[in-house]
């Protein structure tokens, strides 16, 4: 059994807005990415599995306990980074710490104080003075420090500065190593490709597609850039059968898709010309689900 | 259904507020007590009786003499004692809950393994809490205003003639005060007595003979309220031009009566205006000095009668009931925690803390608003159905009303209000 599932989660604000129809599992010792733009729905979905929104239709269940009716039992299971970054009314980063700590009955702060040495936090802080990027490792630390099975995490990064933000996705995969349950927000692709295990696209509150980050990297059809060191052999070579998706004259390049089965035949075709040189291009993220996008569009027109 | 640490951490953030409003409370009932002085402001009613006798006069009638319960029912828990503490209950009812919805913050409470019901209930507690002991303090720092500035909260206070007298010659006070004529029959006693409340010795002499018969209502009122108000208009005449001779207000002479009494122009004046001998009487009399000394005569004896009565109510003023006093506070708590009930519910029912506070804020002011206007007369009275205020009465309780009842009833909307609150944060969506 996952250990969160989510079955037909609905929750209509009415005008198109909310999330219709959400199916989701998520394994005990999976990364998952939750991708979507803003105002998609995945703060609705988070609000769910936190048991702060009834659900209209299905339900989420974490761990066989309902979202809802046992949202407190939950939560001893799970350590949660707000959307929104708003703290209590505490003076300090450290008593806002040791405020939280007492409420999740956490008693040994030496997590804590690993985590906060991690991102170079400054907690004597007043919270009101707080910048943006602190206050968000100061949630960071909140989350964490109880050392909880699961994580949900809405967009964690928010405000962090790309020195840090790589710095969380190192503590993000250490996490991931002691075997934790991560279900993370965001809506930076590279983020998701550099943690998790799996990822799930929600355009307008719907389910979009369910992918495993190995699969799309590990995608048969690759990308390569070639640049011919003649104008004839470019000529010569564009007027082949491949499948061309750009083709740029000027600097006798050529971007062409091969599949993995086929790789054989273009390299002895290849063999055959004068090149400058040949590079692969990465497939991300970002283009798949732009590719299946594109392609669900053309479909429906 | 409570947490221990989450009302420490609400308690931290939230008792300064408290501590103000407390502190405020208090600092006013201190300076309302210790400035309270019977004469004076039974002086200031009688002023306003004779000379607006319909509009204000009425008003006042119905309170009788002024006591200090009387007085502090009437301004400490009639005003002050409501509108602060609901001022205080309001701000901090929003700040518990909306407030921390409407910016994210009780997304932290609510990331642990505590109830959102023990969330809102132990919040509750603490409001609760806080207006107990707001009242608690309050009537702890008005007993022992009044005992230190009156002396009459433990043990049984005498009156400054009582204790001046009994002290210089020896005497027990209880004995003196049971048995007046003590003093009467020992013409030193008389002086030191008049002495002791300022008054001539005449003047003291009258009110002892009238408090030894008992006769505490020194206004024989066997006139209509036509020959009263008649009465009244002739002696204002008469201290006008007293006024008029001693270069002074009528204001201030009407509180210092004496100073006519000693001047025998002012109360020649004073006589001749007010014309109070019935003209049967003066026909009676052989020559106009005669008729003037008979003027005099009424007037003295008028300002003498107005002279005791302001005695009677200095000893009526320092009448204290605890109980009394007690009963008031417990009223206003009840009032206070019914009111708090309801801001507390909108905090629970609104995500917005702008409409928690509109509506949380918005009802208690109606309802003071409703009780104010409920007073202006006859076609504003059915206002009063529409405001829970009414149900506590502060002069039903210094005057003998019924009360319990109204108590009973706002105890039961405070605790049924909690308790919704409570289930309607339980139950709702959180855009947290």
């Amino acid at each position: 059994m996952p250990l969160i599932e989510i079955k037909n989660l609905t929750k209509d604000y009415g005008d198109g807005r909310g999330i219709f129809d959400v199916n989701l599992e998520i394994e005990k010792g999976e990364v998952f990415g939750f991708v979507g733009t803003n105002g998609a729905g995945k703060t609705t979905t988070i609000r769910h599995l936190m048991g702060f929104l009834k659900p209209q239709r299905g339900s989420a269940v974490i761990n066989g306990l309902d979202c809802w009716k046992d949202s407190a039992e939950i939560k001893k299971l799970v350590g949660y980074i707000p959307g929104e970054i708003a703290f209590p009314d505490a003076p300090t980063g450290t008593d806002f710490l040791k405020w939280q700590a007492d409420l999740l009955e956490v008693k040994d702060m030496s997590y804590a104080d690993h985590i906060t040495e991690r991102l170079q936090l400054d907690l004597t802080a007043k919270l009101s003075r707080m910048s943006k990027g602190m206050k968000q490792k100061t949630a960071v630390v909140a989350a964490f420090m109880g050392d909880r099975e699961i994580l949900i995490l809405d967009e964690p990064t928010t405000g962090l500065d790309p020195l840090m933000r790589v710095r969380f996705i190192d503590i993000l995969n250490e996490e991931k190593k002691k075997g934790k349950t991560i279900f993370m927000s965001t809506h930076v692709f590279d983020e998701v490709e550099d943690t998790c295990d799996k990822v799930a696209l929600i355009k307008d509150g719907k389910i979009f597609d369910v992918k495993s980050t190995k699969e799309i990297r590990h995608n048969e059809n690759k990308t390569y850039k070639i640049e011919f060191i003649s104008k004839q052999d470019y000529k010569q070579f564009t007027a082949l059968d491949f499948s061309f998706e750009e083709k740029k004259e000027k600097q006798n390049q050529v971007i062409v898709n091969v599949c993995d089965t086929d790789i054989n035949t273009f390299l002895s075709v290849l063999k055959g010309y004068k090149i400058k040189f040949i590079t692969e291009i990465k497939y991300t993220l970002e283009k798949y689900f732009n590719s299946v996008y594109k392609e669900r569009q053309n479909n429906v027109q | 259904m409570f947490n221990k640490t989450i009302f420490k951490q609400t308690f931290k953030s939230n008792y300064k507020l408290w501590l103000i409003f407390t502190a405020t409370l208090c600092a006013m009932l201190i300076l309302i007590i210790s400035r309270f002085d019977p004469i004076k402001i039974n002086s200031m009613v009688d002023m306003f009786m004779s000379a607006f006798g319909d509009v204000i006069g009425d008003a006042l009638s119905g309170i009788g003499i002024i006591s200090l319960n009387n007085m502090l029912s009437g301004t400490f828990y009639g005003m002050l004692a409501i509108v602060l503490p609901v001022i205080f209950v309001v701000l901090t009812a929003n700040g518990l809950i909306a407030t921390q919805v409407d910016k994210g913050s009780m997304a932290y409470t609510l990331s642990t393994p505590i109830k959102r019901r023990t969330v809102a209930a132990t919040k509750g507690t603490y409001l609760i809490t806080a207006v107990l002991c707001m009242f608690l303090v309050v009537s702890l720092v008005g007993l022992a205003t009044v005992q230190v500035t009156q002396g009459n909260v433990f043990g049984t206070a005498y009156t400054a003639d009582v204790k001046d007298v009994s002290k210089e010659f020896g005497w027990d006070k209880a004995t003196v005060a049971n048995d007046l004529t003590i003093i009467l029959e020992n013409s030193a006693a008389v002086t030191k007595g008049a002495e002791a409340r300022k008054i001539d010795e005449d003047v003291y002499r009258l009110y002892l003979q009238q408090k030894i018969e008992n006769n505490t209502s020194t206004n024989q009122n066997t006139m209509t309220p036509e020959e009263m108000m008649e009465f009244q208009q002739k002696f204002l005449a008469g201290i006008t031009a007293a006024a008029e001779v001693l270069d002074t207000n009528v204001a201030g002479l009407t509180a210092n009566l004496a100073k006519i009494k000693n001047n025998a122009l002012a109360l020649e004046a004073a006589a001749i205006a007010a014309n109070l001998v019935p003209k049967e009487t003066l026909a009676l009399a052989p020559n106009e000095e005669v008729a003037l000394e008979m003027q005099k005569t009424a007037f003295v004896g008028v300002i003498n009668a107005q002279l005791v009565s302001k005695q009677f109510m200095l000893d009526e003023g320092l009448n204290f009931s605890v109980q009394d006093y007690l009963t008031l506070n417990l009223g206003a708590v009840l009032l206070i925690f019914a009111t708090s009930g309801i801001a507390f519910f909108c905090s629970c029912l609104f995500n917005s803390a702008n409409n928690s506070l509109a509506l949380g804020a918005g009802i208690p002011v109606a309802f003071y608003l409703f009780q104010m206007m409920s007073g202006f007369g006859e076609g504003l009275e059915f206002l009063k159905y529409f405001s829970m205020n009414t149900l506590y009465d502060p002069r039903a309780i210094v005057s003998g009303g019924t009360f319990w009842l109204q108590f009973i009833v706002l105890g039961i909307i405070g605790v049924v209000l909690y308790i919704l609150a409570v289930k309607v944060f339980k139950e709702k969506d959180l855009p947290l």
